[in-house]
């Protein structure tokens, strides 16, 4: 089959625009329109305002990252510059060495004659250092050998073998002296670096073969530090790894904990000094400390006291201490989302400000919270528990939103496959849409408990409906003067079971044509009960939620009443009254009221009704991507309403004088559409038929014109099919839009797939190409 | 685009101003003939009504006069000609653009 000219698969999208696939260089793709925001369903099945998200404004707000090692040689193998000079005796040089010694070969070799020293006068060393001294011996032969340094000597050597000693210097004596009784051999390969540097020993501790070892039991309690580890008040994570013969009594003590047996460990810890001190505790046992390792955490963040981090949360525990980072980005005026989750919380509750201004009040329920702000120009975000309050916070983020009124919506209603969803101008006439403890929406034998699951949007945000327990139709209800007679309207409301399964949604106050309406919807199953109304309809969502709508047909212009009830059964009559228990209800969010026939995608409100505009997909193409002699128009879509005179889909010359043109019709007859094609301002076709195009489901339609026939196909099937010339002149048209052809008569519902080619494709690529 | 508020006498004369911005095409349906949208509001409640047990009115709400019409412009920079001497400019508006 032919490759098209232009194809739109809704997968990108911009402020304004609505990429096609085809053609590549740009000229495909639609212009788009709204002029306000508008809500979609998003690939997670949530419910969200169409709004482009700033870049992340806090630093560090998982909590997951982590500081650089903060101590120095913490495995205790660092080893300072070499101190002897030819240690390897490759020339017979920089040694003093008596009549006994000869350097030749490659080593220094003691022939016995006598107990002369072989020496060599190194620099640098420092009382209290430690140093470590390495040599070989091999042609051994016989007598015994030494090294002394520092002004401590080893232990005599009488076999061939490489021998490494550790000594805490005693004196500034830089020479490095041998001592030998009757020895014949040869010495090699020696050694003399500095260790443990950045560590300061107390007596009895030494830093040998990389540990840190409390060497000398009976110097009793003794230490090891290092200076300018921490900063007070900042939380540090450690890893340390403790060997040797620890117990209760001779142990390591360090981060305000005892150390008793040997192992790895880790841990958070809060600064209250700038040094790191190992108390080394004990007269008994040798141990070690095998290596330390110390890395801020939470940085970027300022803590009192009170707080800590613990796997990537921060902790409070009882007091009224803050924790706090000051952002960079901050505009006064400028709207921001702030995100966290609370978690753990047993106790008390906080407060969530900017500087002194409350952004979030007294919060204590454990879950997500989604709290946006306009900026007064502070920046600093704080955390501050009100009184006693135990509780986590973690993944705090703060975000701008930046509005934008022309975003075109991806919509994942139907499927994991986004449609592109157009949507016509609607009202929500209801004044407070999720704030149902507000005193626009009456109580009669119910209660209001704010925020008590999560809501379709993925936030904490759904109130609770709660019957008394009284016998009574237990109503919550809002009065509504705005309507007009005559008109149809849609109530629609999300809903999820909690303790009762069914809720009822009935109208009053005023007169219907339907008589007096209410349906029941069944929230454990989807199912919609006894009832009396235009239409009802129920759709599942994510998380046990359901979207129930009811329409009705006004007849007079008086005031009416949006009831909401939990009822015990589905088959419940209008407003029928039962026996409460005063705990149980229902979940509830989004109440909407709109004068179409059917419920549109959420208009949240807050204290006045809102509108969203309709949306416009237009223009896409120019002259020479179309072939005007022939093609096929192909789209992929499903239709918004039962029966309107809007829904135009057209290609044409930008005006209506060249065109073909499919378009809702005001029909008695479901699904009823004209089509048209008009050359020149006549028509050669124009007819009023009927396409699977509905409200249930997605159907395709293609239209080929060119030179010598003309045809119709929609879901597999030929429906009309004429020999003749449809064609339009060369270099004609020039668009495709969900439109009429000129901008006016927008097209609403949903579409997958539009196509256009350049080839009139023959009956058999018709069928094959709209077959479902 | 301009979002301009309106309050007429009675809806019967907002719906003849807003006929002039529609053609009727050759099946006689109803077209537009310039970008814009009109967003019929009728009346804002200004105080509360009162309601009982039941919801029954017992203390009717209190209304705006005339009927309200909001209308975005999409293609002006002003009213068009016959309806500047509608226009209104509540302090706190009960209907707003979402």
């Amino acid at each position: 089959m032919a490759i098209p000219s232009l194809a739109m698969i809704p997968s990108g999208y911009k402020d304004g625009k609505v990429y096609s696939v085809l053609p590549e260089n740009g000229n495909g793709d639609f212009t788009f329109s709204r002029g306000s925001h508008a809500t979609r369903v998003n690939s997670e099945g949530l419910i969200e305002s169409m709004d482009y998200e700033g870049s992340e404004l806090v630093l560090n707000g998982d909590f997951s990252e982590i500081g650089a090692e903060e101590v120095l040689n913490g495995d205790f193998s660092q080893e300072g510059s070499e101190l002897v000079t030819n240690g390897s005796f490759d020339a017979d040089s920089d040694w003093t060495k008596a009549s006994n010694w000869t350097i030749s070969g490659g080593s220094a070799n003691a022939d016995g004659s006598s107990g002369g020293v072989l020496s060599q006068t190194t620099s640098g060393i420092s009382i209290g250092k430690t140093y470590k001294i390495e040599y070989t011996i091999s042609n051994y032969v016989s007598g015994s050998f030494r090294f002394s340094y520092a002004g401590v000597g080893e232990s005599f050597n009488t076999s061939n073998g490489t021998y490494t000693t550790y000594r805490v210097a005693t004196s500034t004596s830089n020479l490095l002296s041998s001592s030998s009784i009757s020895f014949i051999g040869s010495i090699d390969n020696v050694s003399v670096k500095e260790v443990g540097q950045n560590w300061t020993l107390g007596s009895g501790v030494s830093i040998a073969d990389s540990k840190l070892t409390k060497s000398d039991p009976s110097v009793g309690n003794t230490s090891a530090q290092q200076v300018g580890i921490f900063t007070v008040g900042k939380t540090y994570k450690y890893n340390l790894v403790v060997s040797g013969n620890l117990t209760a009594s001779d142990k390591v003590v360090v981060f305000a904990k005892d150390f008793t047996s040997a192992g790895t460990y880790e841990g958070y810890y809060t600064a209250t000094a700038q040094s790191l001190l190992f108390s080394l505790r004990g007269s008994t046992n040798v141990y070690s400390v095998d290596s330390i390792s110390i890395k801020e955490v939470g940085p970027n963040w300022t803590f009192d006291t009170g707080w800590s981090i613990v796997d990537n949360k921060i902790v409070h525990s009882s007091g009224g201490d803050v924790v706090y980072q000051e952002l960079t980005g901050i505009t006064s005026g400028k709207t921001y989302k702030l995100e966290y989750n609370l978690s753990g919380r047993t106790v008390g509750q906080m407060d969530v400000r900017m500087n002194s201004t409350v952004i979030d009040d007294n919060v204590n329920v454990n879950g997500d919270r989604v709290i946006t702000f306009v900026s007064n120009g502070n920046n600093k975000l704080l955390f501050a528990p009100t009184n006693l309050f135990d509780g986590s916070v973690s993944n705090i983020s703060v975000i701008e939103i930046i509005e934008d009124t022309d975003l075109p919506r991806l919509d994942y209603t139907d499927s994991s496959c986004p449609s592109l969803l157009l949507e016509p101008q609607s009202t929500n006439f209801n004044e407070y849409s999720e704030d149902f403890s507000n005193a626009s929406w009456l109580k009669g034998d119910v209660s209001i408990a704010d925020n008590q699951t999560i809501s379709p949007n993925g936030i904490l945000s759904s109130d609770k409906l709660i019957e008394d327990n009284s016998n009574s139709n237990h109503q919550l209800y809002s009065v509504i003067t705005s309507v007009q007679s005559n008109n149809v309207y849609t109530l629609s409301l999300f809903a999820k079971k909690g303790e009762r399964d069914i809720i009822q949604i009935s109208v009053g106050g005023t007169s219907f044509l339907e008589g007096n309406v209410y349906a029941n919807f069944d929230l454990a199953n989807g199912s919609i009960g006894n009832g009396n109304y235009l239409d009802a309809k129920i759709d599942m969502l994510q998380n046990d939620w359901y979207k129930c709508s009811v329409s009705l047909t006004t007849i007079s212009t008086s005031n009416f009443n949006i009831s909401i009830q939990p009822k015990l059964t589905s088959s419940s009559s209008r407003n029928l009254a039962y026996q409460g228990d005063g705990t149980s209800g229902l979940y509830i969010w989004g109440a909407q009221l709109e004068e179409l026939s059917y419920a549109t995608s959420y208009i949240p409100t807050n204290g006045a009704i809102s509108t969203r505009l309709a949306d416009a997909c237009t223009d896409a193409g120019n002259v020479s991507t179309f072939n005007s002699e022939e093609g096929v128009l192909y789209i992929e879509g499903s239709k918004i309403e039962l029966s309107s005179i809007s829904g135009a889909i057209s290609i044409s010359d930008s005006t209506t004088s060249n065109r073909i043109v499919v378009n809702g019709v005001a029909s008695s007859i479901e699904n009823r559409y004209s089509i048209a094609f008009k050359v020149n301002n006549t028509d050669l076709y124009s007819q009023n038929i009927t396409l699977p195009f509905d409200i249930n489901g997605f159907a395709k339609l293609a239209i080929k014109w060119s030179v010598s026939s003309f045809s119709v196909a929609s879901n597999g099937q030929i429906l009309y099919t004429e020999n003749n010339n449809f064609s339009f002149p060369i270099n004609t048209l020039n668009r495709v839009g969900f439109d009429s052809g000129t901008g006016l008569v927008d097209f609403y519902g949903k579409c997958k797939d539009l196509r256009v080619y350049n080839t009139a494709l023959t009956d058999a690529e018709l069928i094959e190409l709209t077959t479902i | 685009m301009i979002h301009k508020r309106y309050e007429f006498n009675d809806q019967a004369q907002a719906e003849s101003k807003i006929d002039k911005f529609f053609d009727i095409d050759e099946d006689g349906n109803k077209v537009p003939n310039t970008k814009a949208a009109f967003i019929r509001l009728n009346k804002f409640v200004l105080e509360q009504g009162e309601y009982d047990e039941e919801g029954e009115e017992v203390q009717p709400p209190v209304l705006s006069e005339g009927y309200a019409l909001d209308v975005i412009w999409k293609e002006l920079d002003e009213s068009p000609y016959g309806w500047k001497s509608y226009e209104v400019e509540p302090e706190n508006p009960k209907h707003k653009i979402f």
